[in-house]
C-alpha cells in the first residue's frame, strides 16, 4: 500500500508540476553575450542531470527530488550558458517522463562585426531598402564603394538599391521567408565570409517573436472629457532619426516608421495603455514623448510627462516601489498598473494577480489584492497591457505613503501614481524607481 | 604626409600625459562586470585606430594599440573608441594597461573587479565594505534555511557571539580589513562548507573610487530658494533601504549634523528619509555600491511652497547611471517655446564633460536649426568630484504660441554618461512641465 500510494502521489504531483508547467527564457531577449536561464515551473525539487546540445536542439533532463508538504509551486532555473546566435528548440524532461516541456526561442547577435540595419524586413516588401556595414573591414572596399563585393542574405544576392545611390551599401532586401538568415559577403581580395542570423523576415501580422520585439508602453493615449470640466488629450511624439525604415509588428503609429520621421500620435484612444512593438535592434534609437494635457486649461500649463517605458524600466519578478506618494484629501492619487502576460506565461497558475501594498509613514500597512479580467486574446496580448487602477483613500493634510506594487512571476509590469488637485486639476506624477521592494 | 604623420603623433602624445594622470579614458561594457558576462573595454585614443591586441598575463590585462593615421580624427583631436573584447573572466580584481604606438609605456590604466553571478546556497550582503566598518552588520542568508555553524571572512573567524539570528538570516560585524576582495565561507551545521568567492569588496574610504563597484544616481536639482514672481522652491526628496540589511554609501546628499563617521552614508536596513534637499542647485549624485543600488528607491519633487495649495509639484527623475546616455546625442522631443512659458535646458554630464555641450534647436522645418555652444561648470573637492556633474543649462529662445521645438545635445566625451531635462514653466502660474531626454539615435 505504501508503494501504491508514492506512485500515486508522484502521478499527482509530477501532473500538477506539468500542468502548471510553462517554461520560459530569461532574459526575455538573449543575445550571443547573455547568458540564457531556462525558467521551470515546478512544485517539487528537481537537479540538472544533464544539459546536451546539438547544433540548436538542446536536451535538458531533470532529476527529480523530494517533495515539500504542502507542495510549493516554485520556478527552478536551468543555467544554459551563453549560445551562439540561432534559434534554439529545448527538450525538457523529468525522471520517466513525468514532466515533458519544449520551448522555442532565438538568441541574437551582440556586437555583431557586420550590420543591417534594420535588422528587422518584412516579408514581401519589394522596395524595402536594407544597409550593411563593415566598419572593420571598410579598407577592402577601396573607394567606398565595394562594388566588387558580392552580398548573399539567405542565399539571395543582393541588389543595389536604386533610390539610395549614395549610400554605397544601401540594397533592396530580397524576398525572403520569415525567420533569421545567415548573410555571406564574398570579396575578390580576403575570400567568403559568412555571418550567421544576420538579419530577421518577420510576415507582416504574424505574431511577433518577443526576442525580435520589444515593446514600448504609452501608459495613456486618449482624449477625452474629465472631471470639473476638464478635457484631457495626450500629446505624443516618435521619432525616427535614423536613415532605414522601420518596421513595427503591430499599427498604433502605421506599418513602418519612415527614415527620418518624427510622427505625431493623434485621435489615438488607448486610455489604458498601448504598446508599439519595435524591433530590439532599432528601439534604443527611437526616440518617444508624452504628455497628459488638461487643454481646457492650457493657459495654466503645458501639462505633465508621462514616461514612455521601455522593457527595461518595466518590473519583473520584482517588486515596484511609489516612494512618498501623497494620500491627501485635497488631491486624488490613482495608481494605474499595467502587466504583460506572453503567452509563455499563461500557463502560470493565478497569472492575472497584482497585488498592492500601501504602507503609511507610521508603518500601517493596507493590502489589496486585483484580479484583472482578460482584455485581449492570442497575438494581440503582446501588445495590450493588462490593466489595473485603483484610488488610494486620503488620510490626511500633507500625509504621504509608500506604494509597492508585485506583479505575478513572469509578468512584465509597471505603474504608476497621478495626483489631482481637486480644484485646480494640476497633475503631479510619480513613477517608480527602485526593484528593493518592501521593507 | 610626414608633416601630417609627425603632427598627429604630437597631438597623440600631448593627449598621452594626461591620460596617465587621469588613470581613465577606459570604460568597461558592462560597467559592473560578473563572472558570467563576456567583457568589452573602450579604450579612447587619438588619431583612430589601425589594430589592437589584448593579452592576459595574471590579472593584468594588457591592451595595445596601434594608432591610425586618420588626419580627420587627429585635427583637432577627437577621442575614438577602440572596443577590446576580453571575454569572460573569473571573480577577481583586474588591471587594464594600455599602450599606444610605439611609447614604452602606459598611457591609461584601470582597475575593476568582477563580481561573482553564480547561484550559490548563501549570499552575503552588503558587498561593499569600508576597511574600517565601524560596526557595519553583514547579511548573511541561505536558500534552504540552512543552519550555520562557522562563518569566516578570509582567514577571520567570526567569533559564536557576533553571530545573530534574525527572521532566518544571520548578521554579524563586519571586521576590520585591507582593501580588497574577500572570500567568505560557510560552514552549515549539516553538510559541507560553501565559499562564496570574492563575496566581498573592502574599500579604502579615501581612495579613489572604483567605477566597477560604485555607480552614480543623479539628483538632478536639490534646492529651496526663491524664484521668479514670487514662488518659493522646494526640492522634496526621499530615499529608501527597503533591505534587512545597510547599504555603505560613499557620499550622502540629505542635509545631516554629523558628528562621527558614518555621516549619512549608512543607510541603515528598511531605512527611510524624507527631506529638502538644498546646496546642490545643479544637481549632485549620491554614489552607490552597484550591487545594492537597484534596491534603493528613490523620489524627487520640485515644488513651488507660495502655491502649495494648486498642485503637489513635478516629478524630476532621479537618474541612475544605466538610464543616462554615452556617446551619443541626447534628444528632447517636443519641447513648447511658447511665449507664455520660460523653457530652460538643463545639462548634466560626469568624468569628461569639462568641454561644453552644443545644443541644436530643430524647427521641424518651419524654420532653420540653430545651434548654441553652452559653457559647463563644477565646483567640488577631491573625492566629491565623482559625485558632481559639470553642469549647463540654456534658455531656450521664445517662439510662436504652441510651439514646439525638438532639441539635441551633445555633451561630454569618452564614455561619459550624461542626461538632459528642460523644464517649461508658466509664466503666471509658475506651473512647471518637465521634457526629459529618451531615446539615443541623435539628430535625424
Amino acid at each position: 500500500l505504501p508503494g501504491l500510494l508514492r506512485i500515486i502521489l508522484v502521478v499527482f504531483v509530477g501532473s500538477t508540476a506539468a500542468a502548471n508547467a510553462a517554461l520560459s527564457v530569461f532574459p526575455l531577449a538573449p543575445t550571443s553575450t547573455t547568458p540564457v536561464t531556462l525558467r521551470v515551473p515546478l512544485v517539487c525539487s528537481a537537479a540538472t542531470e544533464s544539459i546536451t546540445r546539438n547544433g540548436f536542439d538542446i536536451q535538458v533532463r531533470l532529476r527529480p527530488g523530494g517533495c515539500p508538504s504542502p507542495p510549493i509551486h516554485y520556478p527552478y532555473e536551468v543555467n544554459l550558458g551563453v549560445l551562439p546566435p540561432g534559434r534554439y528548440n529545448v527538450d525538457l524532461r523529468e525522471g520517466i517522463d513525468l514532466l515533458h516541456e519544449t520551448i522555442s526561442f532565438l538568441v541574437v547577435q551582440d556586437h555583431p562585426q557586420v550590420t543591417v540595419r534594420p535588422f528587422v524586413v518584412p516579408v514581401g516588401a519589394p522596395d524595402f531598402n536594407i544597409q550593411v556595414s563593415w566598419p572593420e573591414h571598410f579598407d577592402l572596399c577601396g573607394n567606398g564603394t565595394c562594388d566588387d563585393w558580392i552580398i548573399e542574405i539567405g542565399g539571395a544576392q543582393l541588389r543595389h538599391s536604386d533610390e539610395l545611390p549614395h549610400l554605397s551599401l544601401a540594397f533592396r532586401a530580397p524576398n525572403l521567408a520569415p525567420g533569421l538568415h545567415d548573410m555571406k559577403i564574398i570579396t575578390t581580395t580576403s575570400g567568403t565570409h559568412t555571418f550567421p542570423a544576420a538579419v530577421y523576415y518577420h510576415a507582416p501580422g504574424a505574431a511577433p517573436d518577443p526576442a525580435i520585439f520589444e515593446r514600448v508602453l504609452f501608459p495613456v493615449l486618449f482624449e477625452g472629457g474629465g472631471q470639473q470640466g476638464s478635457q484631457w488629450r495626450s500629446e505624443a511624439v516618435i521619432s525616427n532619426p535614423t536613415p532605414y525604415t522601420i518596421e513595427l509588428a503591430n499599427a498604433i503609429a502605421g506599418p513602418r516608421l519612415e527614415l527620418r520621421e518624427r510622427r505625431v500620435l493623434e485621435g489615438e484612444q488607448y486610455p489604458h495603455g498601448i504598446a508599439l512593438l519595435v524591433p530590439r535592434a532599432e528601439a534604443d534609437n527611437l526616440a518617444f514623448s508624452l504628455r497628459a494635457r488638461d487643454v481646457s486649461r492650457e493657459s495654466d500649463n503645458f501639462g505633465t510627462e508621462v514616461p514612455v517605458v521601455r522593457e527595461s524600466q518595466m518590473f519583473r519578478d520584482s517588486v515596484l516601489t511609489l516612494l512618498d506618494v501623497p494620500l491627501d484629501p485635497r488631491y486624488r492619487t490613482k495608481v494605474r498598473a499595467y502587466a504583460f502576460s506572453d503567452p509563455i506565461f499563461l500557463g502560470l497558475v493565478n497569472n492575472n494577480d497584482v497585488k498592492l501594498t500601501v504602507r503609511r509613514a507610521n508603518g500601517e500597512t493596507i493590502q489589496q489584492f486585483w484580479t484583472r479580467s482578460p482584455v485581449c486574446e492570442g497575438a494581440s496580448c503582446t501588445a495590450t497591457p493588462g490593466y489595473l487602477e485603483f484610488d488610494l483613500a486620503p488620510i490626511g493634510a500633507g500625509e504621504r505613503g509608500d506604494v509597492y506594487i508585485q506583479f505575478t512571476d513572469g509578468a512584465l509590469g509597471w505603474a504608476f501614481a497621478s495626483v489631482t488637485n481637486n480644484e485646480t486639476q494640476q497633475v503631479t506624477i510619480i513613477s517608480p524607481n527602485g526593484r528593493g521592494g518592501q521593507p | 604626409v610626414r608633416r601630417v604623420v609627425w603632427r598627429c603623433f604630437a597631438v597623440c602624445l600631448f593627449f598621452a600625459a594626461p591620460l596617465l594622470a587621469q588613470d581613465g579614458r577606459i570604460t568597461l561594457d558592462p560597467p559592473a562586470p560578473t563572472s558570467l558576462t563576456p567583457i568589452d573595454a573602450h579604450v579612447f585614443v587619438l588619431c583612430g585606430e589601425k589594430s589592437h591586441t589584448v593579452t592576459r598575463v595574471g590579472n593584468v590585462i594588457k591592451i595595445h594599440v596601434e594608432p591610425g593615421v586618420q588626419v580627420e580624427l587627429c585635427d583637432p583631436p577627437v577621442p575614438y573608441l577602440v572596443r577590446v573584447s576580453i571575454g569572460t573572466l573569473p571573480v577577481g580584481e583586474y588591471r587594464i594597461e594600455v599602450t599606444v604606438g610605439a611609447l614604452d609605456s602606459i598611457p591609461a590604466s584601470r582597475a575593476f573587479v568582477v563580481r561573482d553571478a553564480a547561484q550559490r546556497d548563501f549570499e552575503i550582503h552588503p558587498f561593499a565594505v569600508p576597511t574600517n566598518p565601524f560596526g557595519l552588520r553583514l547579511h548573511l542568508s541561505s536558500t534552504h534555511d540552512a543552519e550555520v555553524d562557522r562563518v569566516f571572512v578570509g582567514d577571520v573567524e567570526i567569533s559564536q557571539a557576533n553571530l545573530t539570528r534574525e527572521n532566518g538570516a544571520y548578521t554579524f560585524p563586519a571586521p576590520t580589513r585591507g582593501r580588497g576582495l574577500v572570500d567568505v565561507r560557510i560552514v552549515p551545521k549539516a553538510g559541507d562548507s560553501v565559499t562564496l568567492p570574492g563575496a566581498l569588496y573592502y574599500y579604502d574610504f579615501g581612495a579613489p573610487i572604483d567605477n566597477s563597484v560604485f555607480e552614480r544616481i543623479l539628483f538632478p536639482v536639490l534646492f529651496q530658494g526663491a524664484g521668479a514672481h514670487g514662488s518659493q522652491w522646494v526640492s522634496e526628496a526621499a530615499i529608501a533601504n527597503p533591505q534587512p540589511w545597510a547599504v555603505e554609501t560613499v557620499n550622502h546628499v540629505f542635509p545631516f549634523v554629523c558628528i562621527f563617521y558614518p555621516c549619512g552614508e549608512r543607510l541603515d536596513p528598511e531605512f527611510f528619509i524624507s527631506f529638502s534637499g538644498h546646496g546642490y542647485p545643479h544637481g549632485i549624485a549620491l554614489i552607490a555600491p552597484r550591487a545594492e543600488a537597484d534596491g534603493l528607491s528613490f523620489s524627487l519633487r520640485v515644488r513651488d511652497t507660495a502655491r502649495s495649495a494648486e498642485g503637489y509639484g513635478t516629478q524630476v527623475p532621479v537618474v541612475r547611471e544605466g538610464q543616462m546616455f554615452r556617446n551619443t546625442d541626447l534628444t528632447l522631443l517636443d519641447i513648447p517655446i511658447d511665449p507664455r512659458y520660460r523653457t530652460k535646458l538643463r545639462m548634466y554630464a560626469f568624468d569628461y564633460g569639462e568641454h561644453g555641450a552644443y545644443v541644436t534647436i530643430d524647427r521641424a522645418g518651419s524654420a532653420p536649426s540653430e545651434s548654441f555652444f553652452v559653457p559647463v561648470r563644477r565646483t567640488c573637492d577631491f573625492n566629491l568630484c565623482e559625485a558632481i556633474p559639470w553642469y549647463g543649462e540654456l534658455d531656450l529662445p521664445s517662439g510662436n504660441v504652441d510651439e514646439r521645438v525638438n532639441v539635441y545635445v551633445t555633451i561630454g566625451d569618452a564614455d561619459s554618461p550624461a542626461w538632459a531635462f528642460a523644464s517649461i514653466t508658466n509664466n503666471e502660474t509658475q506651473q512647471v512641465t518637465i521634457v526629459t531626454a529618451d531615446g539615443e539615435g541623435g539628430r535625424p
